[in-house]
Order: structure tokens, then C-alpha cells, then sequence
């Protein structure tokens, strides 16, 4: 009997094997990119079957927990090392399968042009992406992390050649002297600045950890026996508790787009759709929200021991008013894909705020349960919408809505997906949508009800976006030039399918949610029959009145016939609340002008240098030539004369005459009879 | 066999008995050896010589174990470490000469006086660096001065002649204040013993005592202004006679120092630190600066003034003597002792490698250029001669003055200053020296390896092989000066 841990780290090396593959082939057959996309394909199917041979095999997660690891530095004590759980187990199946479908879509999509580039990152992450889940302790989920983080910046900036239809925002839109748009080189180093920065913390946190309370202050095992004490206690001595928490939250919130970090996430559209279906909406920004469910039952504990659990809160509210910002976002997006973007990061931030608001009123795993059941139905049905919004953008040719509408007719199948996810998206039941969602305000009213408030107003918000998507691009009149139709099986197949999930996941809710709460250590969690009903009424007001503006045709179609307020407030919405202008202003003009200014100073310093001290020593040897004369003439002729003088006069007292000497000699006994008497004298006088 | 006996059991007895077979031997061949033909005086000498040696081993052994000194002759006499090492050296000095003079004074009308001479100023300059009583002193100086006026005038010719003169009127003169000195000496102690714990501290006493030995002394040593004769004398005359009268002089002068100065010199510390220390700066500078035209002319003179500039340098350890007995004392002590032994041997080898390398009269640079491809032997003496002079290490005379500077530094940094500053000039001539003996030769003869030549070369390879053991030469210098010295 083969253990669990043993088929997860199957699944992890499967991605790698491919990757390493793909590189093999993209040198031996250059020309031949279906083998490189058949090869993707294959290393996602086998870790898909060994991630469910890892989940059969630790029998649902009921079956304890198994681990497996390879020693990395026996003096420092840590282990690469992974652990099936029931956690683990389930959420890497939901990755390794979303992998598979969308690698399947990504053959037609992504075709001829830079696949071998494509399917090496693809598979590269999704082993990462694996790695992240099973990890054992901390050190091995940076290194997947970091890996998802490579691959998404190689991915995002996919297009390199920056072509204009893979931009994101309108091009030569500025606001505060900031450009609005993105191109996809650009958009891969934001992505990579933006998640570094947050990185950094948590690094900090980690390495705090691991000082503080050695290996097992790193690792799931350790936190879940005596080093979480230990942890609590060394963090408590020096007196780092609250910033230490800050920071082990940080990296998960750059990575799960949450404020002020969220920006990079509206850029990262640039990369191919398969793309943002998968790392920028599935699965890689769920990082941060897994990261928060897996750790948050550790550690609120010790953040309560410690007086800290404030910042809980603190996390909460920050979730929350990301949420409700996307949204609003949302509202006004005229990107097909930003719309599903800005959608992502809202729902994010309910995950994670159900975690935060959960944590803060002492019920963590309440939390982490909810958390997690939004977790996985928003994976699917967003992932659906992604697929079947680059089907459509490939169909017509452009990325804008406005370009779009009445593609029922043209494309019903995807037409049929995309409504199933949409519907699970703006919370209808029995959509899997509506349970997790509810779950999720249930989690975040234990914050309070000015937090359910805000969530039930994102709620109304995400509902009206989401009925303002499918009516612009679906059912409203034609605005395109392009004959679209449905494609191929190959591309069809995975949305339609996912599609069809986010229904049947809703059917079969009590059953997986009693999985999910089971995994988290808990209990599924029990709807508030008041918050449900005010969830579904949120939802359908929000659908509602979408639907009656939008049919009725009652809203201008061009954002100038607005009135003053209300075309203020678009452009507040249209341009991102000007976060991403205020960023630029705040840190990276600045971060520029210092660095010009460091620039100059090399430079100054550099001609100081090269040039000022050459001439300061020119200068130097014609002055010192001119002392040089001075000194070779006091050295070579007028010492030698003064010698020559002084010799001379000694030797003219050396006269040769006897009587001299006498002389001298007399002179000289004179001298010492004066000195003896002054002796005398001074000795008497005393 | 009774005094044999009497010997071995009392070291008294023995160095009693040695001195006797010393003064014996030197007294044979001063006034019996001459009568016998230059050959045999010189080997008379020779013979003295081994004796005095061998009298010398046998008393440092034999003093050893009692502090490094014994008294004889009911207190006349006393010997220890640091006359043994002075006239050891002043002893191997005058063999040395002999060996030097040997075919070149015996050609001279009365040859066969050169060694009884010689054996009289030996003689002098034993019985002086011995006496313990003020007589003796007198006696022995009167003896070694009267014999190095006639040693100088021994060389039949008007130079040396006029040296000669010039001297004995300066000794003379001397002789008087030396006398005159000695003479207050005994009214202030009430006794002719010379003691080391002189109990006289009245500095109205002391002040003119000291003022009219270190006259005498100062006269003996070229200390400017007393040292108008040495000029003439070591410039002119025949280098083979002045090679043994600067020697001598000098460790004359040493012993007077020890002997009679130093006592003295914690009476008046002020008076001897700055009297010595004025006259030291103003003698090593007369010397040096004199010494650097003498590039243009003379290489003889050089050395003469050399000579006033290295008394110099031994006033800057008598100045430094003035501090209280303890290890700059004796750094001082030691100082003294082995620059006069670096200062005779170097002078020794320098003046006869002159002799050889060099016309008499009328020495001059020409002659001397590219020494070293003629007359191998004699240049090598002069180098080693010079760079022991300029206190290069190595050398003995770098020890000598390392010792001094030493002991200057701690009586007064102006002093160590000015001392190191003429050290650095005097590198100029003794260099200039050492650069002609080495130029191409032009033209010139290759003459017969004399034992001028050797007698320097030997002189000079000993003060490197002494160069090699400073510390046992500076233990058996100060030896007798540590906290248990004679009474």
C-alpha cells in the first residue's frame, strides 16, 4: 500500500517532468507544438490522477495524515517536505483538475505561437502551485510559492512582443499624470513588484519563526504540537507579536490582491485568458487565501495569547473594503476580462475576510470553513467564466463589451456556460455561489453588522455586474463586425463542464461543505436563516435592477450624456479610485526620482573620479614641479653649500698654529672655571 | 710555591700575582726588549701581550663569583669586568700595531723603539684603568702620555716632528690641570683612594674637581675646546703611529671616565648632564661638520676629524652617567666600553689600511679611488672600519652607538637627537669612503700583500665577530657596575 504522500509528491514531480520535457522538446523539435501542448496536457492529467490517489489514499482526508520529505539542511534542521491532510488533499484536487481542464482549453487557445514557452510555465506551475498545497512547513510552500510567482510573471508577460489586443485599459488614458493602461512586459513586472514587496514581510516573518522557535516554529506539525508555545512565547518576550502577525499575513495578502497590493492583479490580464482563468483567478491567488485557512487555526490561538488578535480585525476591514472597491470597480468596467478581474479580487476578499472576521471573533475555524467553501466554488465558476470570456474575445476580436452583445444566437453553448457560472457568481440559489457566499457573510457578520452590511452591499453590487456582463455581452444588441462562432470541442468542453459544476456543486452542497469544515477541523457551517434571506435579496435586487436598467435601456450608452455627479463618480470607478495613480505618485515616481538621483550622484561621483582627481593631480604636479625646483635646488645646492661653508669654517679654525689651540684650550678652562663659580655662586645663594 | 699556594686559595693573591707578571712583562719589553733588536722587542711584545691576555681570562674567571671585582695591593689596585674589557682590547690593540709594524718599522733608525714604546704606553694605560689610588692614576698617565708625544715623533720627518710638538705642548698643559685636579680630589676626600660610594656630595667641592678632570680627560679624547692638537696630529703624521695613538687615547680616556668621572656624576647630576651634553653636541658636530670638506682633499683628515666627532658621541654617554645609578647608567657604561673598543679596532684597521693604500706624506683621495681591486685586504679593513665608525649594523660600532643613544634618551631627547642627526651626516663621508675604494681603478700598482694589510683585516674581522655577542659584551662591561660595586 503506496501512502498518500507518496502520490502527492507523484503529482508534484509530474508538472516538473513535463516542464523539463517541454524544454527537451522545444530543443530537439522546435516546430512541433502539439507535442509540447500533448506533453502539458499529459504531466497535468497524471498529477490530476495521482492527486485523487493521494486523496483515496488518505480516504478523504479521513485517513489522518501522511507525510513524506527530503532533508534540505540537517544543520539547520529543515525538511522539504509534504503532507497529505485532509486540507491538502481536496484543495489539490481542485487545483490538479482545474489544471487539467484548462490545459485541455489551452491546446486550441494558445496554438502554434510561443507554446513550448507556454506549456514550460504551465506545467512549471502546476507543480508549484501543488508543491504550495502539500507543503509540510513553511519553507517548502515559499519555494512553491515562489514558483507560481515565476511562472505567473513569465505567463502574464506571455505576449512579449507587446501586442495592442492583449493590453489592458485604454490606451493613452492618464489620471494624475499617471498612464491607465498596461502593456504585458509591463504588466509582468508589476505583478512581480507588487508581490515582492508583500513577499519581503513574510519572508521576515518566517525567518522570525524560525529564530524564535527553531524548525518546528516553520512547520504544520510543529505549530500544531509545542512550538506554537514556544513561538508565542519568544514573540511575546520581545515584544514582536503584533508586527510579527502583520507580517505573516502580508505575503498572502499581495498575493490574493488585497489593498493596497491589488493592483497588479487588474494588470495581470494581459497574459493569455487560459492564464488568468487558472493562476490569476483559480488557483495562484488562492494562495493567499489557502495560506490564511491553513494557518489561521494555528496561529489566532497565540495572536489572542499574546493581546494581538486586534489585528484580525484590522485584516478584516482591510478585506472587506477591497471587496466592496472591486466591485465597485466592476461596475464600470467596459474590459470583459477586467470586469472578471475586479470580480476576482472582490470575492477574494470575502474569502478572506470571512477568514479575518472569523479569527477576530474567536471562531478560526468557522472562518477557515467558509473561507475554504468560497474557495472552491469561486474556483470553478470563475475559471468558467474566464474560459468562456476568451472564447468570446477570440470570437469577436476585441476585448472591449462594447464591442460585443447578442452572441447567444452566434455562440448558445458557451452562452449556456457562461450563464451557469454567472448565476453561481451573483449568488442564485442553489448555485454553489449562494452557499458559499452566504457562508462567507455568516463568517464575516461575526465581525459585527456594519461588516455584514458591507458585505451585503458588495453582495448587491456583485449581482449587478454580473447581470450587466451577461445582458452587455450576450444579450443586448450586436455591436460587432466579426462573424463569431462557437469553438472548437477541444476549448468548449472545459467551461461547458465547469459550467455544469458550479451547478451540481451547488446541488451537493451539504455534503461537500460537511468535507470542507471536516478538513478545516470543524463542522460545516450552519446558514443564518435571517443572513440567507438577506444574501438572496442582495442578490436578486442587485440582478433586478440590472436587468431592468439594462433591458429598458433607461442608462446612456456614452458616459458623457451622464450627469456632472454621476460622471464623476464613473471616472472615481473607471479609474480604480485612483489607487493606482496615488501608488505611482507615492512610491513609484519617487522610487524613480531617487533612483535618477542616485543615477546622478554615480555620475557625479563617477567624473569626480575619473576626471576631477586626473586634473586635481595635473594640477598637483605642476605645483609640485614648482616646489620640486625649489627643493632640488635647497637639496643640491644650497645644502651642500652651507655644508661646504660650515666645513670651511671649521676648518679655518683648524689653523695649523699651536698658539690657536692654546687658544682654544684656554678659552675652554676659562669656560668651565665661569661654570664652576656660577655653580658655586648658585649653590651658596640656595 | 708559598705564593702559588697562596694564589690558588685567595683570588686577591692570584690577580695580585697576575698583575705583577703583567707589569713584569710589559716593563721587560719597555726597557729591556729594545736593547735586543727590533725582532725580539716586537716578540716581546708579543709575548706581553699573551700574558696580559692570559692574565685576563684567569682574573675574569676568577672574579667572576665575587662580583665582578677584587682589590690588591692593600687597596692600591682594583680589578674587574670593565678595565679587563678596555685593556684587553687596548692590549690585542697594541699586538696588532706590532704585527703592523713588522718590515716597515724595522727599516726606521731606532725601529726596535717602536715596540718599547709601545710596551710603555701599554704599560701606562694597564697601571691606569688598574689604579685605585690617585698617584697611580698620575703616574700612569704621566707614562702614557710621555710615550705616545714620543711615539708620534718617532717618524723621522718634519710633520711628524711638528706634531709631536704640538701635542706634548697641549699634554703638557693637561698634565697640569689633571694634577691640579687629582690634587683637590685628595683635599676634598682626605684620602687617595678612589672610591665609587664617594660620600663627598657637597656640589661645592665637586663642581671644581669634576670641571678639571673632565679638562684632562676632554684633552685626552679631542673633546672640543681641547682638541686643537688631535686635528694636526692624527692628520699628519705617519697613519702607522696614529693608528696607535688615537686608539689608545681613547680607551685612556674611557677608563679616566669610569674611573674618576663617574663617581662624581650623581653629586651634580645637572651640572655633568649639562656641561657633557653642551660639549657633546657642540664636539660630535664640530667633528662631523669639519669631516665633510675634508671630501675634497684628504683622506687622513677625514678620520682625524672623524675622531673629535666620535668623542662626541662618548660625552653623550657621560652626560647620560649623571642619571642615578640604575639600567640607563649602565646602558651608558656599556655604551662607553664598546664604542671604544669598536672606535680603537676601527681606527686601528683604518689608519694602517691607509698606511698601505695610501702615500705618506700627501694621502689624497686619488690614491685611495679603486682600493678594493689593488689592495683587496686593505679596502676591506677601511669598509668595515668606515661602517663601524658610521655605527652600521653588523658592526661593533653599531652596537656601540645604539648603546649610547640608549642611554642618551633617557637623560635628554635633544641630546639623543642631536647625537642620531650627526650619526646620519657622518654616514655621508664614511659612505663617500667606502663609495671611492670601490670605483674603477685607473692605472696604479698592485703591490705585495703587506701585514699592514692583515693586522687590519684582522682588526676589522674582529669587530664583527665581536658585533655577533653585544649582550656578553655589555654584561662584562657593567658587570662591576651592578647594585654590588666595589666600595
Amino acid at each position: 500500500m503506496v501512502g498518500a504522500a507518496v502520490y502527492a509528491a507523484g503529482a508534484v514531480a509530474a508538472g516538473y517532468l513535463a516542464a523539463l520535457l517541454v524544454l527537451l522538446e522545444a530543443l530537439a523539435a522546435p516546430g512541433r507544438w502539439r507535442l509540447a501542448a500533448y506533453t502539458g496536457v499529459g504531466g497535468a492529467a497524471a498529477a490530476a490522477v495521482l492527486s485523487v490517489a493521494a486523496l483515496l489514499a488518505s480516504h478523504g482526508g479521513h485517513g489522518g495524515v501522511d507525510r513524506v520529505g527530503l532533508p534540505l539542511s540537517r544543520e539547520l534542521g529543515l525538511w522539504l517536505g509534504l503532507r497529505v491532510d485532509a486540507l491538502s488533499a481536496l484543495v489539490a484536487v481542485l487545483v490538479s483538475v482545474l489544471v487539467l481542464l484548462i490545459a485541455v482549453y489551452s491546446v486550441e487557445y494558445i496554438g502554434s505561437w510561443g507554446a513550448h514557452r507556454y506549456w514550460v510555465f504551465y506545467s512549471f506551475f502546476a507543480s508549484s502551485m501543488l508543491l504550495l498545497v502539500y507543503a509540510e512547513d513553511l519553507v517548502t510552500l515559499v519555494a512553491g510559492w515562489e514558483g507560481t510567482g515565476l511562472a505567473s510573471w513569465a505567463l502574464i508577460g506571455f505576449y512579449y512582443d507587446d501586442r495592442e489586443d492583449s493590453w489592458v485599459g485604454d490606451p493613452g488614458r492618464r489620471r494624475l499624470g499617471v498612464p491607465m493602461w498596461s502593456t504585458p512586459t509591463l504588466s509582468a513586472l508589476r505583478a512581480v513588484s507588487f508581490t515582492r514587496l508583500a513577499d519581503g514581510f513574510m519572508l521576515v516573518a518566517i525567518g522570525l519563526a524560525y529564530a524564535v522557535a527553531g524548525p518546528g516554529g516553520v512547520s504544520i506539525s510543529g505549530l500544531e504540537g509545542g512550538a506554537g508555545g514556544l513561538l508565542a512565547a519568544g514573540l511575546g518576550a520581545a515584544g514582536l507579536a503584533g508586527v510579527w502577525l502583520v507580517f505573516f499575513y502580508m505575503g498572502a495578502l499581495g498575493k490574493s490582491a488585497q489593498m493596497p497590493f491589488h493592483e497588479w492583479l487588474v494588470t495581470a490580464m494581459t497574459g493569455p485568458t487560459s492564464v488568468s482563468a487558472l493562476i490569476h483567478a483559480a488557483t495562484m491567488v488562492k494562495a493567499g487565501v489557502y495560506y490564511a485557512v491553513r494557518f489561521t487555526p494555528l496561529v489566532a490561538p497565540l495572536a489572542f495569547a499574546l493581546g494581538v488578535g486586534s489585528v484580525y480585525r484590522g485584516l478584516a476591514w482591510l478585506s472587506l473594503l477591497t471587496a466592496f472597491a472591486t466591485a465597485s470597480m466592476a461596475l464600470v468596467a467596459r474590459e470583459l476580462k477586467l470586469v472578471l478581474a475586479y470580480s476576482t479580487a472582490s470575492q477574494l476578499s470575502y474569502m478572506l475576510a470571512a477568514v479575518f472576521a472569523a479569527a477576530a471573533a474567536g471562531e478560526a475555524v468557522v472562518g477557515a470553513a467558509a473561507g475554504l467553501g468560497h474557495m472552491f466554488s469561486h474556483a470553478v465558476f470563475k475559471a468558467a467564466l474566464f474560459l468562456a470570456a476568451g472564447a468570446v474575445i477570440h470570437a469577436v476580436h476585441s476585448r472591449y463589451m462594447d464591442h460585443m452583445g447578442g452572441l447567444r444566437r452566434y455562440m448558445p453553448l458557451t452562452f449556456a456556460a457562461f450563464l451557469l457560472a454567472s448565476l453561481s457568481l451573483a449568488a442564485v440559489p442553489p448555485w454553489s455561489g449562494w452557499w458559499s457566499k452566504d457562508e462567507a457573510v455568516a463568517a464575516i457578520s461575526l465581525l459585527g453588522p456594519r461588516a455584514a452590511a458591507v458585505a451585503l452591499a458588495t453582495a448587491v453590487m456583485t449581482a449587478f455586474y454580473t447581470m450587466r456582463m451577461v445582458w452587455l455581452v450576450f444579450l443586448d444588441g450586436e455591436r460587432f463586425h466579426a462573424k463569431p462562432h462557437e469553438p472548437g470541442w477541444m476549448m468548449l468542453a472545459p467551461y461547458l463542464a465547469l459550467g455544469v459544476a458550479s451547478l451540481g456543486m451547488g446541488l451537493a452542497w451539504p455534503w461537500l461543505a460537511g468535507l470542507l469544515g471536516h478538513a478545516v477541523g470543524g463542522h460545516a457551517p450552519h446558514g443564518e436563516p435571517l443572513l440567507v434571506a438577506a444574501g438572496t435579496a442582495a442578490s436578486a435586487a442587485g440582478l433586478g435592477v440590472a436587468l431592468l436598467l439594462y433591458s429598458r435601456g433607461l442608462l446612456p450608452r456614452r458616459v458623457e450624456e451622464l450627469p456632472l455627479p454621476a460622471r464623476l463618480l464613473h471616472g472615481f470607478l473607471y479609474d480604480r479610485w485612483f489607487i493606482n495613480s496615488i501608488i505611482y505618485r507615492l512610491v513609484v515616481h519617487p522610487g524613480a526620482a531617487a533612483s535618477r538621483l542616485l543615477a546622478g550622484l554615480d555620475a557625479l561621483l563617477d567624473s569626480v573620479v575619473h576626471e576631477g582627481v586626473p586634473w586635481l593631480f595635473r594640477r598637483l604636479v605642476r605645483v609640485a614641479a614648482l616646489l620640486e625646483a625649489g627643493y632640488d635646488t635647497a637639496i643640491h645646492v644650497e645644502a651642500p653649500r652651507l655644508a661646504a661653508s660650515a666645513s670651511a669654517a671649521v676648518r679655518r679654525l683648524q689653523s695649523g698654529d699651536v698658539r690657536d689651540y692654546m687658544t682654544y684650550f684656554t678659552a675652554g678652562m676659562v669656560f668651565a672655571a665661569v661654570v664652576s663659580a656660577l655653580v658655586i655662586a648658585f649653590v651658596l645663594a640656595a | 710555591m708559598a705564593v702559588l699556594e697562596a694564589a690558588v686559595a685567595e683570588p686577591a693573591r692570584a690577580v695580585e700575582l697576575g698583575t705583577l707578571l703583567v707589569v713584569a712583562a710589559y716593563a721587560f719589553t719597555g726597557l729591556v726588549s729594545p736593547l735586543l733588536g727590533p725582532r725580539l722587542a716586537r716578540l716581546s711584545l708579543y709575548a706581553s701581550t699573551g700574558v696580559a691576555l692570559a692574565a685576563a681570562a684567569y682574573a675574569t674567571l676568577r672574579i667572576a663569583p665575587l662580583g665582578g671585582y677584587v682589590v690588591g695591593f692593600d687597596g692600591a689596585v682594583v680589578v674587574d669586568t670593565f678595565a679587563i674589557y678596555m685593556l684587553s682590547t687596548a692590549v690585542i690593540v697594541f699586538a696588532l700595531a706590532a704585527v703592523a709594524a713588522r718590515g716597515v718599522v724595522d727599516r726606521w733608525e731606532a725601529g726596535e723603539a717602536f715596540y718599547a714604546v709601545a710596551g710603555l704606553m701599554a704599560l701606562g694605560i694597564i697601571m691606569l684603568g688598574l689604579s685605585r689610588v690617585l698617584y697611580l692614576v698620575y703616574i700612569a698617565w704621566i707614562l702614557a702620555a710621555v710615550s705616545s708625544y714620543v711615539l708620534i715623533a718617532l717618524y723621522r720627518d718634519d710633520w711628524s716632528a711638528e706634531a709631536a710638538m704640538k701635542y706634548a705642548v697641549t699634554g703638557a698643559v693637561a698634565t697640569i690641570v689633571l694634577l691640579l685636579g687629582v690634587i683637590l680630589y685628595y683635599t676634598l676626600a682626605g684620602s687617595l683612594a678612589i672610591s665609587n660610594r664617594l660620600l663627598v656630595r657637597d656640589p661645592l667641592l665637586v663642581t671644581p674637581v669634576v670641571t678639571l678632570l673632565a679638562v684632562a680627560v676632554g684633552f685626552k679624547m679631542g673633546v672640543v675646546p681641547f682638541h686643537g692638537w688631535l686635528v694636526d696630529v692624527y692628520g699628519n703624521a705617519r697613519p702607522l703611529v696614529v693608528a696607535i695613538a688615537s686608539a689608545a687615547a681613547k680607551v685612556l680616556a674611557a677608563l679616566l671616565i669610569v674611573r674618576l668621572i663617574a663617581p662624581f656624576a650623581a653629586a651634580t647630576p645637572e651640572i655633568v648632564l649639562w656641561v657633557a651634553s653642551v660639549l657633546a653636541v657642540i664636539t660630535m658636530t664640530y667633528g662631523n661638520v669639519g669631516a665633510l670638506l675634508t671630501v675634497r682633499d684628504n683622506p687622513q683628515k677625514m678620520l682625524a676629524y672623524s675622531s673629535v666627532a666620535q668623542a662626541g658621541y662618548i660625552l653623550a654617554a657621560v652626560a647620560a652617567l649623571a642619571k642615578l645609578p640604575g639600567v640607563d647608567n649602565q646602558a651608558a657604561i656599556a655604551g662607553i666600553a664598546i664604542h671604544t673598543s669598536a672606535y680603537a679596532l676601527s681606527k686601528l684597521a683604518a689608519f694602517l689600511a691607509l698606511d698601505t693604500g695610501c702615500r705618506y706624506p700627501g694621502c689624497s683621495w686619488e690614491q685611495l679611488r679603486g682600493l678594493a681591486w689593488s689592495r683587496p685586504y686593505a679596502a676591506a679593513a677601511l669598509t668595515v672600519a668606515a661602517a663601524n665608525l658610521a655605527g652600521a649594523p653588523l658592526t661593533l660600532g653599531f652596537w656601540g652607538k645604539l648603546y649610547i643613544v640608549l642611554a642618551a634618551v633617557s637623560a635628554s631627547k635633544l641630546l639623543a637627537a642631536a647625537a642620531v642627526a650627526n650619526i646620519a651626516v657622518s654616514a655621508f663621508y664614511y659612505g663617500y669612503l667606502i663609495y671611492q675604494l670601490f670605483l674603477p681603478r685607473r692605472g696604479g700598482d698592485d703591490g705585495q700583500v703587506s701585514t699592514r694589510e692583515l693586522a687590519a683585516a684582522a682588526a676589522a674581522l674582529l669587530t664583527i665577530v665581536l658585533a655577533l655577542a653585544p649582550q656578553q659584551g655589555y654584561g662584562l662591561a657593567v658587570y662591576a657596575y651592578t647594585p654590588a660595586a666595589p666600595p
